[in-house]
């Protein structure tokens, strides 16, 4: 039962992603980047990760990409302006190198690592656990986010307002 | 229990997608959006060691992956808004001002 | 366990920036100066409290951070980095009608950044410390809205960096997985163990890790839009980005590569090795046909990125220390020659390629001195502080057993001349053609010309303080 859900979320997070980097329209990619975003959540879940599953889709799927949407409505692109990108050389060189790594790390992950899964607390994935952590160990880099973000809120202001003033 | 390397297997095909979109798509929402997806994979990878591994660290880094990803997407459609109101195209080879 | 005394440095340039956000709300016409002179004093005052703080061994914040002298090192050379970017700022974003407080802002917060980096002791703090780094500069790239080159070079700049982000993640999150932990210390403790070695995934990792660093310190074959965003940006951005971006990377490549991943040499040596090589002659051989003046420089980076990697090769005490002295005189000369180019630009980007300083020394010769002074240190030439930065590398390389290296480096040293002679050569034996500035050298600029100038020159003539201070700054970091 549980490789089946797997199998599932797996091909639903890899089929889109397919689909994402060979759409021309980018609105189809955007949709098929958030199939795969929820396939990953579906695999989070399945993985114990009740939180991230959650945040994923809020933030992830929610948030993000709903942004990305909101600004690709807001180009308001024609459909003269999506162009013909080359078929080129460069994907079927892309693409072999591609299977050629995957090949590779088929063959070597499988003994690559302990293949335990470790046995988990009670409340593995659950938010308090993370909380414990956030706010104890990871405490610093909770604090460099705040100001990253603050960093991303000065960037978008100053690059997307309309009219900037600059001094008189 | 599945084993690891299967989520491994997909969260190192996510990321090579993603690197196959970046490399080769000419519009700049699909690199974009080419390079949420290795973050995806990367964090699909954080999560699975974490549960093998027994450990929550995992979990943290992905949150604050997430809030990364979040803040760069915000600040890489700024600069696309930018970049389309002095030029209407989003097709990465019309920049090339500067060239060589 | 927090410590967090330990880390005021970091928090008055992040106060300063908050202020100088602020500030800039106020409806005073002379606010401009006001604000970069707010900026100058923090970081001037984190300056004098960093250097407070050296001979200390302690760590912050359960291990995500440590004080210890090789972060004081670094923390100060941002610090300078940060001021003199302020004061070449003051005159340049008023010519180019972008002077909002939001700059200063962004270039304090940069500098938090930076500091981040060198005194990072777990990956994730490196990858939080560089995101917030990268962010604040992809914003100052494209800070010129209106200059299309501006919006272009902020764009590849972005995706040039969200991509090598995520390869650093993904390196970090392979490392996680064999480990359990991302803090450097653990790290190392695995690395102890004999069968920890040879452990694909963890080889894996690093290798990410590699590539990701390889972007951030432009190093080829992961130079790829670096002269674009260079010759795009605002030229006090360029000139930021060149030297502090450059040093924080290298700071963090060094902590985790040199000290952390030690054990596993054997594996990234000959990589590095490579890499180097292919930098030097390939930055300095494509930067010849440069006629841009920024685009020029941005491959003189790329190359003095490879001279650095070759002290990482040699691997010895000399290597690192080097590579300390090296960062401080490159930053220097690099601000003053940018420094140049800032004070000759003008108005919508003109007087920019190399041509344009034809007769140079005619009407400043001040200017002209001071831009030979530079160049010549970026060549190599005694007695500046270049010569004996390169002296060092070289020294180190060939003691450590990589001759083949050193001449390489010195091949590059030599077509590099080229480039660097031509200018001065422009400057000094043509006449001039036009007028250059538009009235005297503004006041700011000048002293921060005259800053980098004095430090070029000392660190030729006495390097020997310097460099046993950078030696003491690594000694006790190889546990």
């Amino acid at each position: 039962m549980e490789f089946l859900l797997f199998v599932i979320f797996a091909l639903g997070a890899i089929i889109p992603g397919f689909l994402v980097i060979t759409q021309r329209n980018p609105i189809h990619s955007a949709i098929a980047l958030i199939f795969s975003l929820l396939s990953v959540a579906g695999l989070f879940a399945l993985l114990t990760a009740s939180f991230i599953a959650i945040i994923q889709v809020l933030i992830y799927a929610g948030a993000i990409m709903v942004l990305m949407l909101f600004v690709i409505m807001m180009l308001n692109l024609k459909e003269e302006d999506l162009f013909q990108e080359r078929k080129d050389l460069i994907w079927l060189l892309g693409i072999l190198l591609s299977v050629l790594v995957f090949y590779e790390l088929v063959k070597t992950l499988p003994e690559a690592y302990p293949n335990r899964p470790g046995l988990v607390m009670t409340g593995f994935g659950s938010l308090t656990e993370i909380g414990k952590l956030l706010f104890a160990e990871y405490l610093l880099p909770f604090e460099l986010i705040s100001i990253l973000l603050l960093i991303a809120i000065i960037g978008t202001v100053i690059l997307s307002k309309r009219h900037l003033k600059p001094y008189e | 229990m599945v084993p690891l390397h299967y989520y491994l297997l997909v969260s190192a095909m996510l990321f090579i997608l993603g690197t196959l979109g970046v490399l080769t798509r000419r519009n700049a929402l699909v690199v974009l959006m080419s390079i949420e997806l290795m973050m995806n994979g990367v964090n699909l990878s954080f999560i699975a060691y974490s549960r093998y591994l027994g450990n929550m660290e995992g979990h943290v880094y992905t949150l604050l992956s997430i809030s990364v990803a979040a803040a760069e997407v915000a600040i890489g459609l700024a600069i696309l808004i930018a970049l389309y109101r002095n030029k209407p195209t989003i097709n990465i080879d019309d920049f090339n001002i500067m060239k060589f | 366990m927090i410590n967090l005394s330990l880390l005021t440095p970091e928090i008055i340039v992040l106060i300063t920036a908050l202020i100088v956000l602020i500030l800039d709300l106020l409806p005073w016409r002379g606010r401009k100066v006001l604000l970069a002179t707010v900026g100058v004093l923090g970081t001037v005052g984190a300056l004098l409290i960093t250097m407070g703080q050296w001979d200390l061994r302690e760590e912050a914040f359960y291990g995500m951070v440590a004080i210890d002298n090789f972060s004081v090192y670094f923390k100060a050379l941002f610090l300078i980095i940060c001021t003199l970017t302020i004061l070449l700022s003051i005159n340049y974003i008023t010519r180019g009608g972008i002077d909002l407080g939001e700059y200063y802002s962004l270039v304090l917060l940069a500098t938090f950044g930076y500091m981040f980096m060198a005194s990072g002791t777990d990956l994730i703090t490196i990858f939080l410390a560089l995101e917030i780094l990268s962010l604040a500069v992809y914003i100052l790239a494209g800070f010129m809205r209106h200059s299309p080159k501006s919006n272009e070079s902020a764009f590849k700049y972005f995706l040039l960096g969200a991509f090598s982000s995520a390869f650093l993640l993904y390196g970090i999150a392979n490392i996680y997985g064999v480990v359990g932990n991302t803090n450097l210390k653990d790290i190392a403790q695995y690395l102890s163990q004999e069968a920890a070695l040879k452990n694909p995934l963890f080889l894996a990792g690093m290798g990410l890790l590699l590539v990701g660093f390889g972007f951030k310190v432009a190093i080829v074959p992961f130079h790829m839009w670096t002269p674009d965003v260079y010759e795009g940006s605002p030229t006090t951005v360029t000139a930021f980005m060149a030297v502090g971006t450059k040093a924080a990377s290298f700071a963090a490549f060094l902590r985790v590569f040199f000290y952390t991943l030690e054990p596993l040499k054997g594996q990234w040596v000959p990589v590095l090795w490579l890499l180097a090589a292919v930098t030097i002659i390939f930055g300095n051989t494509v930067a010849i046909y440069q006629k841009n003046i920024k685009r020029m420089l941005a491959y003189s980076a790329i190359a003095h990125a490879g001279y650095i990697l070759v002290a990482m090769v040699a691997g010895n005490d000399l290597g690192s220390s080097s590579i300390l002295y090296y960062l401080l005189v490159y930053s220097l000369m690099n601000l003053g020659a940018f420094g140049v180019v800032i004070i000759v630009e003008k108005k919508e980007e003109e007087n920019l390629t190399i041509s344009d300083y034809r007769g140079l020394a005619y009407k400043h010769p001040m200017l002209s001195a001071a831009m030979s002074l530079f160049l010549l240190s970026l060549a190599g030439i005694p007695p500046t502080g270049g010569f004996v930065g390169k002296f060092y590398i070289f020294s180190a390389a060939v003691s450590g057993g990589y001759v083949g290296l050193a001449i390489i480096g010195v091949l590059g040293s030599a077509i590099a001349l080229y480039y660097y002679l031509r200018i001065i050569v422009y400057m000094y034996m043509y006449d001039p053609e036009k007028e250059f500035l538009d009235g005297p050298v503004p006041f700011f600029s000048a002293a921060a010309l005259v800053i980098t100038a004095i430090g070029t020159i000392l660190l030729g003539i006495t390097p020997a303080r310097i460099l046993e201070l950078a030696h003491y700054s690594i000694s006790y970091l190889g546990h």
